[in-house]
């Protein structure tokens, strides 16, 4: 008889397209992480805010386009990493080839704009990060690999 | 609420200490505050992030529309016990190039880049 030490599989969260859930989904995530004893807390936190920037995201497209539908946060538990996906479903999606690299701050009147470092976020954060656009909304793939040692 | 604001005056630096998490749904109050002191006069501002859990991009924004304000009123703002996690944060944004981090006690005397 084996025991399976690793928990695998998978739990889908469904919240408001509102920035209060944010918290929620932050727990939930770094929650469900911390069953992987693969990751350690350093990468928890990685991961708790590259989550984080795409719900947001996700929060902001779902209120420029005043749509009502839900944001869905699916977050997979494999055997050698944990797969979080963020959608949204606002009716048009983005394309990610128009993304641009935000300036470095003390390039002159870059302080002037104060977003954009989300998704630059989330690719050093993350070990993968994709993005997909939908019929229906868009899809942020987060993968952050387990090690077998570290526990940091 | 999910964000506490507690103001303190340290010399002639306002200490702005913040506990919680500065997210998109706690921003708008930490925003509230800072452009509220600045308005008000006090443009020397210290942000303790000592007791600040989580920050986001959008948290970073605050302290960068922060920063430019207070500077175009002839003042700055500077941040206080930044720990590893928010280090890391400034960092990679690039914002630790433009934030100094100073010692609660002696705002004036800044410790240097994040």
């Amino acid at each position: 008889m084996t025991t399976d030490l690793k928990p695998t599989g998978g739990i889908t969260l469904a919240i408001p397209a509102q920035p209060e859930y944010l918290s929620l989904v932050r727990a939930v995530v770094a929650a469900a992480a911390a069953l992987d004893p693969g990751l350690g807390d350093a990468r928890i936190e990685d991961l708790r805010v590259a989550v984080s920037e795409a719900t947001t995201n996700a929060i902001e497209a779902h209120a420029n386009l005043g749509s009502e539908e839900r944001i869905t946060i699916r977050c997979d538990l494999a055997d050698d990493r944990i797969e979080v996906e963020v959608q949204d479903h606002a009716a048009t999606g983005f394309d990610p080839g128009d993304l641009e690299s935000p300036a470095p701050l003390d390039t002159p009147g870059r302080l002037d704009y104060e977003g954009g470092f989300g998704i630059p976020l989330m690719r050093v954060l993350a070990d993968e990060m994709k993005i997909r656009s939908l019929d229906h909304g868009t899809a942020v793939q987060l993968v952050v690999y387990a090690s077998p040692t570290a526990k940091d | 609420m999910l964000l506490t604001v507690r103001i303190s005056q340290s010399g002639s630096w306002t200490i702005l200490s913040v506990h919680g998490e500065i997210d998109m749904a706690t921003c708008p109050q930490l925003r509230q505050e800072i452009v509220a002191q600045i308005s008000g006069g006090n443009t020397h501002l210290v942000i303790d992030l000592g007791g600040v859990e989580f920050i986001d991009s959008t948290g970073l924004g605050v302290l960068i529309g922060g920063l430019k304000r207070a500077r175009s009123q002839g003042g700055d703002l500077r941040v206080s016990r930044v720990g590893d996690r928010l280090e890391k944060m400034f960092a990679l944004t690039g914002l630790g190039d433009v934030l100094a981090v100073v010692d609660l006690a002696d705002p004036e005397q800044a410790q240097g880049a994040a």
